[in-house]
């Protein structure tokens, strides 16, 4: 493997004099063909000093203020030791809230590329490394793939601080933990394990740790890429966590045990371990009444359902069991396909891999032509196509029906499964009618069912059985959902609801 | 080796067996007319004495039965069990892909639909015990639900008085296959074998007997209720199959959802004998590793029925020696348990620890060691 240019100096410690150090750090980001690194040379308390920060990550409000105003009017300490001439400068002279001092040139590179400035004084082989953290970051907006109409509107962003905030101002306990890890050999990023201690199960949090700890990659670019690397078997189709770019998502998913795994740069977390119901709940279903979110969820189950079969039930129908159709039923169909040359097969892959470009286009286009996808799928690709016999109208049916029941997945990974998933069933159909697709359901429910995430099955509580909450495909009265979910620490100091009636202040109506 | 926790055993066995049960005497013993129904109940009656002892195992060993399977004629028994759970699995994979080309899929040709369903066999089974116990869970609901419809759909046209008479063509006539049907009903051992012997409401052999019983029996007699007697009809598998279907007056598009049920339980049937019929070989062959035992079940039923080895019935000749060789050695185990435990001496001095020393000389000095100096 190759190394890493300069690595020995990398692994160096700071020698006592100014100018070697800036030399080194300079050598070590390419100065002076990078022009991001500024050197700012100085005086203060009577010595040479030299801060040094990455153009556009450090805030110059806090180096103006904070770092540069204090040490320029600082009085000069002429009995100070060289030694200590940083300490000194911590403590009595430089107004930053965040300092700490480090001698390695690994966490001085480390700490500039994060936004952070180092301070170097003459004689010392110490250096302050200062908070000016000041880049451009996206402010917090609305989440944009997982709307709900009750609920709270903030969506995670880029930035991991910011992020981690977010779930600390839902879970507000001093138990949230948040534990810091790196991955990437070469070129570092910054993991957060944000869990409740006490709630969190202490074998699955072992767990999480040693699959992070033990990758040896170069570099991560975002959680989705971590996933890839942690999840229990990347080759499924069914994802084995979570992501969510809802911060109260992941506080009440915290809040019943789990684990949220936050990468810098990127705006999702990844919630773990997760059960195959956590994919087909959304958000908002804790904030409903209870009826409503049970028909809503029942409504997005059909619907999933409805995707998944309904084009393959239409190829097996049509293809073998055309004496199950009700006979105007099959009348309308044989009419509207009566001069459509392709077989239904042929027929229903042309509209299905259409229906997934507008999907794809709809996405990747940029919003000053998007309008022009409208017209494109619907009178292009619809009508005209209609008008020219090369696809029957009950097909546009068919397909219109199967892509809004995959639109009410709450989880764009649960889309997308569904979208493979048909497929497949469609071919399957053509070969075999419905026997191939009982088949295949088949196979689909064991592969499911064996499915695990950090090691907990997926389709527990269901099979196998664990005790649960009425909050399946059903979500009764959350009165009645008394139990922490069982993925928790068996000794969770976290309960739902307190001994006694969660509803106590109907004893004082009965009196 | 994973174990099938006790309510994906009891689903799966649920599923397995009734569907077996039921198809044997809808199909196969149209000379029970419409008393089949009570056949179902005493069939399950006979099988109580075996569950009875498995159940007694299970509470007697605080580990899955597997565990017990090392010695010599432990090994020898699963042998003959994996051997009979594969006849099974061919059978039913026989029974399946003749019922589907017969009711749907003409244009298919025989040889596809029987390579599809050993696809399906191993990719499913490949899995594990407790994947297929899981979508066995999934499928009670679903299947049940699909029944469910079916029935209410025609509940209008439910005739309890073509029930009687009550015994059908008589007490011999039903009693001569309840050996046969017991044979089937020994598939139940298997599936306590791939339990995880914890002993629970949740999966008590007896209480799955029971289960069973009100299943086929309860099913048994609904369509019973749908169709009257018929005598000096043709006497053939494929006309009960149509009637079963059909029942003749049902619309073909609800035949849509018996056919989705249907395939369900077969499917479920089938899963489980594969899984039982791997689990067992591995039990036999110990150093047998799941995937290879997955594929060589499924490979042989798939050689075995593609050869027309295998019978096409539910019920064969074969279940009378199944029900004698499993369920013997199975009482004898019991009964052996039993008589050794209640052998043990209560005199014994291990079942009688005293808290008085036996010997009063060595009192003072037992004392004395433990005497704690006065302040």
């Amino acid at each position: 493997m190759e190394k890493v240019p300069n690595e020995r100096l990398l692994r160096s410690a700071l020698g006592p004099g100014l100018a070697d150090n800036v030399a080194a750090l300079q050598t070590l980001f390419n100065a002076p063909l990078n022009k991001d690194l500024v050197v700012r040379r100085f005086e203060t308390c009577g010595f040479s000093a030299a801060l040094l920060y990455i153009e556009g990550m450090a805030g110059s409000q806090a180096l103006g203020e904070g770092v540069l105003r204090p040490c320029l009017t600082a009085p000069p300490a002429p009995e100070l030791p060289a030694q200590e001439r940083t300490n000194h400068l911590a403590q009595a002279v430089l107004s930053l809230a965040g300092t700490a001092s480090s001698d390695l040139m690994s966490e001085l590179v480390q700490a500039l590329l994060d936004g952070q400035s180092a301070l170097l004084a003459e004689g010392c082989g110490q250096a302050l490394i200062l908070e000016t953290r000041g880049y451009e970051k996206r402010g917090v907006e609305r989440p944009q793939n997982e709307s709900v109409v009750i609920g709270a509107q903030q969506g995670f962003v880029e930035n991991l601080r910011t992020n981690i905030t977010l779930i600390r101002r839902v879970v507000r306990s001093p138990m949230l933990i948040t534990e810091m890890l790196q991955v990437g050999c070469q070129i570092p990023s910054q993991v957060a394990l944000v869990y409740l201690k006490g709630v969190a199960s202490q074998p699955i949090l072992e767990e999480v740790r040693r699959r992070i700890l033990s990758l040896k990659v170069d570099y991560l670019a975002d959680s989705g890429q971590l996933q890839a690397f942690i999840e229990d078997a990347p080759m499924q189709l069914i994802p084995q966590m979570l992501q969510t770019e809802r911060p109260d998502r992941a506080a009440h998913c915290v809040c019943d045990g789990q684990i949220a795994i936050l990468m810098d740069n990127s705006p999702y977390a990844l919630i773990a371990p997760i059960t195959f119901f956590h994919l087909i709940h959304a958000a908002d279903d804790n904030y409903l009444r209870w009826q409503y979110a049970t028909f809503t969820r029942l409504l997005r189950t059909l619907g999933l359902l409805m995707s998944l079969y309904l084009p393959g039930l239409y190829v097996a129908l049509t293809t073998f069991h055309r004496q199950v159709i009700p006979l105007d039923l099959l009348t309308s169909i044989a009419e509207s396909r009566a001069r459509v040359p392709f077989p239904v097969l042929v027929e229903t892959l042309i509209l299905e891999l259409s229906f997934f470009m507008i999907n794809e286009a709809g996405i990747r286009m940029s919003s000053q032509i998007g309008s022009a996808l409208g017209i494109v799928g619907g009178l292009i690709l619809g009508q005209a196509a209609v008008a020219a016999d090369v696809i029957s109208p009950i097909l546009i049916i068919i397909v219109a029906l199967s892509g809004l029941g995959n639109y009410v997945a709450p989880t764009y990974s649960l889309s997308i499964v569904v979208e493979i998933l048909r497929l497949s069933l469609v071919l399957i159909a053509a070969l075999a009618g419905l026997y191939g697709i009982a088949l295949l359901s088949f196979v689909y429910l064991c592969a499911l069912c064996a499915a695990q995430s950090l090691g907990q099955p997926m389709m527990a509580p269901f099979a196998p059985y664990r005790p649960h909450n009425p909050d399946l495909l059903l979500r009764l009265p959350a009165w009645l959902q008394k139990r922490r979910l069982f993925l928790a620490s068996r000794a969770s100091w976290l309960k739902r609801w307190r001994p006694g009636d969660a509803r106590s202040w109907r004893k004082g109506d009965k009196k | 080796m994973d174990y099938l926790p006790q309510r994906s055993a009891a689903a799966l066995g649920l599923i397995a067996l009734s569907t077996r049960l039921f198809f044997a005497i809808a199909i196969d013993l149209p000379q029970l007319l419409n008393a089949g129904w009570l056949c179902a109940l005493a069939a399950c009656a006979l099988t109580l004495p075996l569950a009875l002892c498995l159940g007694f195992l299970q509470q007697r060993w605080a580990a899955p039965p597997a565990s017990k399977c090392t010695g010599i004629p432990a090994r020898i028994f699963c042998g003959a069990l994996c051997l009979f759970s594969l006849h099974d699995l061919c059978c039913v994979m026989r029974f399946f892909t003749l019922s589907a080309s017969h009711t749907l899929l003409e244009d298919v040709r025989p040889w596809l639909l029987t390579l599809l369903l050993a696809a399906c066999a191993l990719l499913g089974c490949l899995a594990g015990v407790r994947a297929v116990g899981g979508a066995a869970r999934v499928g009670l609901w679903v299947i049940g639900l699909m029944l469910a419809i079916t029935v209410l759909v025609q509940l209008t046209a439910l005739n309890p008085g073509w029930l009687a008479p009550l015994l059908g063509p008589g007490l011999p006539v039903l009693a001569r296959p309840l050996p046969h049907l017991a044979g089937l009903m020994t598939g139940l051992t298997g599936l306590w074998l791939m339990g995880d012997g914890k002993a629970g409401k949740a999966f008590s052999p007896p209480a799955l007997v029971g289960y069973i019983a009100l299943a086929a029996g309860g099913l048994l007699a609904l369509w019973s209720m749908l169709a009257p007697m018929m005598t000096g009809v043709p006497d053939t598998r494929l006309f009960y199959f149509d009637r079963l279907l059909t029942n003749g007056r049902v619309t073909a598009s609800l035949q849509l959802v018996l056919l989705l049920a249907w395939y369900g339980g077969m499917l479920t049937m089938m899963s489980f004998s594969t899984v039982c019929s791997a689990r067992l070989l591995t039990l036999t062959v110990p150093p047998l590793p799941w995937p290879w035992a997955v594929c060589l079940c499924v490979l042989g039923a798939l050689g075995a029925t593609a050869l027309s080895l295998a019978d096409r019935q539910v019920i064969q000749w074969i279940n009378l020696v199944r029900w004698v060789l499993v369920t013997l050695p199975i009482l004898g185990a019991s009964l052996f348990l039993a008589m050794r435990r209640k052998g043990e001496s209560p005199a014994r001095p291990e079942a009688n620890p005293s808290p008085v020393s036996p010997d009063p000389a060595a009192e003072p000095a037992r004392l004395a060691g433990k005497r704690r100096p006065v302040p």
